[in-house]
């Protein structure tokens, strides 16, 4: 199986910085009529990482990355409206950040790739896997939902403190935004390290506009019928004590994906890569090699 | 749904429709909030029947899934400032306001305790509407009822820097000109539609007096609103 054609772009990219540990260094790609900006570390199997709501890459913890990529071809980028990427007025329906994720792929001349989708961004990876599922080898979905009426949202207070942000400077908005995301214990007793990734997320912050339309357009996704057409084998990861995408709706994603894996890690919210990095790089790359090894027998799903 | 009212439709909308003799015009300005009350809710005769009515239309809609937001595009943040119509004040407006919030907007007060007289709103509407735009960063949509649509378009034409869209809940009037590069949008009872004669003006069922809570009126409003492209503020 052909996973990552030769590529002189990304070969190049690789060849300057192999190796994980290094600073962030983004590249920009025109893609699907704007510029998203992206990077690459590591080398093996393509794995394509996601960001969820108002983030952008930079907001993956450094260890989980470094972990990842002493496995995987890691490549992380800013969705649109975030990072160093284009923040347009529009197009941020999530079938149309879904094609901003294949654009790059095209760009990067890879034809199939792992894809980790962490909650917002687990929405656009469902959008990717459902309409162009030749190209995902296999999808990690954590902390996120299917939309529509097969969703559980959060109760409406929840809600209010993730998007009644007026008023506020970053900083406040982000402190305001940890009392759903991550959990309480971790967060008192990891208050120096949450404060220091909040500082990396708000080099780039989100303008309120992109934020807005994210919302808005992952208000509006909806893929439970889509679903069961799924062949990509897929592994569905949250935290029992997510209060923002409660665990009942990683359940439903497992009842609508055929064959999907699912795993509830105790005692972690929404938060849970940050949370339990060392736990969440276990099970996500034993997945991926347990995938890959599956693909290498032949198996039907790999093509 | 239809679509918008076009500046340039409105002047032949406006030989289309007579200007009526108001009992303003024969009783002098002192009786305009008279003419105002009367032109809003028709004959004292009629209250009570028109009372009634409304009660039952209240009834009759109060299970409407427009009000628990379900069935209605979710907003994308933009600032909206409520214009109240007649003897309306922020209070009335206080439903449509809080249900503009709950599908992604952000209604701004525009601190009108009770419209007695149109020309008194220019000055709040001004700074709740500069001060919305200013706020979010993007241009503010004004939302008007029947008279309040006269100051909002006084407004609007003088601060299009900082309002996008007029969306008008009711005319009193026969169909207004928008100003020049502001949108203009409207929503009209059925029972009025003599008054607003075009076919692209968005017609809904219901009383005129209860636009303001009408979910047909708010479902329409709500698909208007989500057409409405974001204008960024021009900060150079």
């Amino acid at each position: 199986m052909k996973e990552r054609r030769k590529s002189d772009r990304a070969d190049k990219l690789q060849e300057q910085i192999p190796l994980a540990g290094r600073p962030m260094t983004m590249c920009d790609a025109e893609v699907n009529g704007i510029k998203i900006a992206f990077d690459i570390r590591g080398s093996g199997p393509p794995l394509i990482l996601v960001m969820g709501y108002r983030l952008n890459s930079r907001a993956w913890p450094l260890d989980f990355i470094d972990a990842l990529a002493e496995r995987f071809t890691v490549v992380l980028f800013d969705n649109r409206g975030t990072g160093l990427s284009d923040k347009p007025l529009f197009g941020y329906e999530l079938s149309n950040m879904a094609k901003d994720v294949c654009g790059l792929m095209d760009h990067l001349e890879i034809a199939r790739a792992n894809v980790l989708g962490y909650s917002m961004g687990g929405a656009i990876a469902q959008e990717l896997v459902c309409r162009y599922p030749e190209r995902v080898l296999s999808l990690v979905l954590c902390a996120t939902l299917c939309g529509g009426r097969r969703a559980i949202y959060a109760r409406s207070t929840v809600i209010n403190i993730m998007h009644d942000l007026d008023g506020l400077d970053p900083a406040a908005a982000a402190r305001r935004i940890w009392t759903v995301t991550y959990e309480p214990k971790y967060l008192a007793t990891n208050i120096d390290k949450v404060e220091r990734q909040m500082q990396r997320e708000l080099e780039t912050p989100t303008p309120l506009h992109a934020a807005d339309l994210q919302f808005q357009a992952f208000v509006d996704f909806d893929t439970s019928e889509a679903l069961s057409s799924v062949r990509s084998p897929t592994l569905i990861m949250t935290g029992d004590g997510d209060v923002l995408i409660p665990a009942r709706n990683s359940e439903v994603l497992a009842e609508l994906i055929p064959d999907a894996q699912l795993a509830i890690l105790p005692g972690f919210a929404h938060r849970v890569i940050w949370e339990s990095t060392g736990q969440c790089v276990a099970l996500i790359g034993n997945f991926l090699e347990q995938t890959q090894a599956a693909a290498n027998a032949g198996d039907s799903y790999a093509g | 749904m239809r679509g918008t009212a076009m500046p340039d439709d409105l002047n032949r909308l406006k030989k289309r429709v007579p200007h009526q003799a108001s009992v303003s015009t024969i009783l002098g300005p002192a009786a305009g909030f008279i003419d105002e009350t009367l032109r809003t809710f028709g004959l004292p005769l009629f209250w009570p029947y028109d009372s009634l009515e409304a009660a039952v239309e209240v009834l009759l809609n109060s299970s409407d899934a427009v009000y628990r937001g379900q069935n209605v595009p979710y907003g994308d943040g933009k600032p909206v400032v409520l214009v109240p119509g007649h003897l309306g004040g922020d209070v009335t407006l206080a439903p449509l306001s809080m249900w503009l919030h709950a599908i992604g907007y952000r209604p701004a007060k525009s601190n009108i305790l009770i419209n007695i007289n149109d020309r008194s709103l220019d000055n709040p509407l001004t700074v709740a509407s500069r001060g919305a735009a200013l706020r979010i960063g993007r241009k503010t949509i004004m939302i008007a009822f029947d008279t309040g649509l006269r100051s909002a378009l006084r407004v609007a034409e003088v601060e299009r820097e900082y309002v996008s869209d007029v969306i008008a809940l009711g005319l009193s009037d026969p169909m207004p000109a928008a100003p020049t590069g502001v949108r203009l949008h409207v929503i009209e009872s059925a029972r009025r539609a003599s008054v607003a004669p075009d076919q692209r003006v968005n017609i809904v069922p219901g009383s005129r007096a209860l636009l303001y809570v009408n979910p047909a009126a708010w479902r329409v409003l709500a698909g208007i609103l989500r057409e409405i492209p974001i204008t960024l503020l021009d900060r150079s």
